[in-house]
């Protein structure tokens, strides 16, 4: 320092001095940002933004119930009745479909008639597997479908 | 000619009593030292006494430092420096702004001593 600094005394015009520390990042009597942070400070602010994204995003995963577990399955044809790849409810949130063998066509409970041929693949979202049926395209030709998805 | 000369030597030393100490002036040199922990902002609060005397301000200042940061708040006005000196004193407004704020940040990784002062010269008021 240039100057030396003296004690203060309580005679002088400025009768007392206040002081108070506190961690950067505070906002002075203005209002206003009194500098940045600490890059230390920076880092755990980020992280624990990111903790709080985490924990928000495993709450909204978890009401929505998305389990992200992959669903895999293969079905060949030994008739030419509509058939499934589950019985029970089983929901999906994305899958593919191939066909391989025989061209296939797809649909609900009642009536089957997208048809995918040998080689080509389709892709939807969010289904519950057990509603979606498929049968061999022709009559006698047995086809195979494989699958595979996210589950919920 | 006299008279305006007369009136001119009068305004000029009014001015002069209005920006320079008076010989019953008081000057003080209110000075600390601290160390300003890394990481950390010391506030310094410099309460002025203008129930008892007519302030005027002429320097503020704080050493200069790695990675330390200076706010000084004065008479309505900021100022992002370390060291602010006016020439012919800055008078202390009599309201809300009685006080002197002085903001030091350390934003470095190493704790800083800072020394600081203000500096000024007052007049005690007729009681």
């Amino acid at each position: 320092m240039a100057k030396v600094p003296k004690t203060i005394t309580a005679s002088e015009p400025i009768e007392e001095v206040k002081k108070i520390t506190e961690p950067i990042g505070q906002k002075n009597v203005a209002g206003i940002q009194i500098n940045p942070a600490i890059e230390d400070t920076l880092t755990a602010r980020v992280d624990q933004s990111y903790v709080d994204n985490c924990y928000v995003e495993a709450s909204i995963v978890k009401m929505l119930g998305f389990s992200g577990a992959v669903y895999e399955n293969e079905d060949t044809a030994t008739t030419d009745d509509p058939r499934r790849f589950e019985t029970s409810s089983k929901k999906l949130r994305d899958l593919i479909i191939q066909v391989s063998g025989n061209d296939q066509l797809f649909g609900n409970v009642t009536n089957q008639r997208y048809k995918v041929a040998v080689g080509e693949a389709i892709g939807f979202t969010r289904v519950d597997l057990s509603l979606l049926y498929f049968k061999n395209a022709a009559a006698g030709q047995n086809g195979t479908v494989n699958i595979l998805g996210v589950e919920e | 000619m006299t008279e305006e000369l007369l009136k001119r030597v009068a305004d000029s030393l009014e001015r002069i009593a209005e920006n320079y100490p008076e010989r019953e002036s008081i000057r003080f040199f209110a000075a600390d030292t601290d160390i300003v922990t890394a990481g950390t902002s010391l506030t310094v609060t410099f309460l002025l006494n203008w129930r008892h005397f007519r302030i005027k301000v002429s320097e503020l200042y704080a050493d200069a430092r790695t990675d330390v940061n200076y706010e000084w708040f004065f008479a309505g006005s900021y100022y992002n420096f370390n060291e602010v000196t006016f020439d012919f004193g800055k008078k202390a407004v009599e309201d809300a702004y009685h006080e002197i704020k002085l903001v030091i940040s350390n934003t470095g990784a190493v704790d800083q001593e800072v020394g600081y002062y203000v500096k000024g010269w007052a007049v005690a008021k007729e009681s």
